[in-house]
C-alpha cells in the first residue's frame, strides 16, 4: 500500500496549492514591475516639469531685462532691498528688482506652482555719454551689461 | 487497482487544453506588462532627452547670442559621418515684410529617443532672428519640436529673446 500511494502522489501533476502560490508570485512580480514603472515615470515627470519651468523662468528673465530701455528704467528701482517685494509683472510671475551699489538684482518667480524656485539675477550695466537726438547733447544712458550672477536659489 | 489504472492514463485533452489556455493567458500577461514597460522607459528616456536637448540649446545661445550662434551650434551638432548625412540643416529665410529682421532656420534632426541623428524621426527646428534697435539687438531664438512630441512643452519655453547693447 505504502509504494503505491508514493507513485499515486507523485503522478497527480501540479496541485492547485502550488498552482496558486506560483500565480501569486506572477501576480506579485508584475504588480511590482508596474508599480515601479509608475513610480519611475512619475517622478520623471516630475522632474522634467521642473526643467521646463527653470527654462520658462530664464525666458521670462530675459524677457524682463529686454524692457529696460534707459537710464530712467534703471533709476526707478530702490537701493534699498527691504524697500523691493515681489509684485506680479502678469498673471503667473512676480518680481523683485533692487540695486546693489551698481548692479541690479532681479528675482523672479512662479507664485502657484513652484512658488519656491526663485531665479535670481545679478546684472552691471555700464553708463556712457550717448547722444541723445531729441535734446541734441551727449546723456548718460546705459551702453552695455554683463550677467554677475545667475541661478536658481 | 482502479488507481493505479488511473495513473496510466496521463493527461486528458480537456486538461491539457485548459493547462494551455491558462500558461497562454499568464505568458501574454507578462509579456505585454514588459512591452509597456519598455515603451514607457522609450518615452521616459525621450522625453527627458527633449527637455534636455531644449535646455542644451538654451544654454548655446545665451552664451553667444550673437552672430557666433549659427557656427558654435552647427559646430556642435554637426557630427562627421561616413554616409555624408547630417543632423543639422541651416538656412536663411528673407523676411519680406521687415527687412530689419534676418531670420536663419536651423533644423536638429533626432532619433525616436531624440538623440542627434540622421534619421529624423524627430525634428527641433530653432529660428534665430536678430531685430535692430536704436542703440541694441535683440536677437530671438524660437523653437519647435516635430515629431511625437510636438505638444509636449509648453509654448512659454520655446521662445527666448536675448537684448544686447551697443550694437547697431
Amino acid at each position: 500500500m505504502g509504494p503505491i500511494m508514493k507513485k499515486l502522489k507523485s503522478n497527480q501533476g501540479i496541485t492547485l496549492p502550488f498552482t496558486v502560490v506560483i500565480m501569486f508570485f506572477v501576480a506579485l512580480l508584475i504588480a511590482a514591475l508596474v508599480g515601479y514603472v509608475s513610480l519611475s515615470y512619475q517622478l520623471s515627470t516630475r522632474q522634467i516639469r521642473l526643467a521646463e519651468h527653470k527654462i520658462i523662468l530664464e525666458n521670462e528673465m530675459y524677457d524682463y531685462i529686454k524692457n529696460i530701455d534707459d537710464i530712467e528704467d534703471l533709476n526707478s528701482f530702490p537701493s534699498d532691498p527691504s524697500e523691493a517685494d515681489f509684485t506680479p509683472i502678469n498673471e503667473n510671475y512676480y518680481i523683485k528688482v533692487f540695486k546693489n551699489k551698481v548692479n541690479l538684482i532681479i528675482e523672479l518667480k512662479e507664485q502657484f506652482n513652484y512658488p519656491n524656485v526663485v531665479l535670481k539675477a545679478e546684472l552691471e550695466f555700464t553708463l556712457d555719454y550717448v547722444y541723445s537726438e531729441d535734446n541734441a547733447s551727449l546723456e548718460i544712458d546705459i551702453i552695455s551689461y554683463q550677467i554677475k550672477k545667475w541661478g536658481f536659489n | 487497482m482502479k488507481t493505479v489504472k488511473a495513473d496510466k492514463r496521463g493527461f486528458s485533452l480537456t486538461e491539457v487544453i485548459v493547462s494551455i489556455a491558462i500558461v497562454s493567458i499568464v505568458v501574454l500577461a507578462v509579456s505585454s506588462t514588459f512591452l509597456s514597460v519598455r515603451r514607457i522607459e522609450r518615452q521616459k528616456v525621450a522625453r527627458e532627452n527633449l527637455v534636455s536637448e531644449i535646455r542644451n540649446i538654451y544654454n548655446i545661445f545665451s552664451s553667444e547670442p550673437n552672430d557666433d550662434f549659427i557656427s558654435l551650434i552647427e559646430r556642435i551638432y554637426d557630427v562627421e559621418d561616413p554616409n555624408n548625412k547630417t543632423t543639422i540643416k541651416i538656412e536663411s529665410i528673407n523676411d519680406v515684410e521687415d527687412h530689419n529682421k534676418e531670420t536663419t532656420k536651423i533644423t536638429i534632426y533626432y532619433n525616436s529617443l531624440f538623440q542627434p541623428s540622421e534619421t529624423g524621426e524627430n525634428l527641433i527646428v530653432c529660428y534665430y532672428s536678430k531685430e535692430k534697435g536704436n542703440n541694441s539687438i535683440n536677437y530671438t531664438l524660437k523653437l519647435e519640436v516635430q515629431g511625437s512630441y510636438q505638444n509636449y512643452i509648453k509654448k512659454e519655453a520655446l521662445t527666448r529673446t536675448i537684448k544686447v547693447w551697443g550694437q547697431s
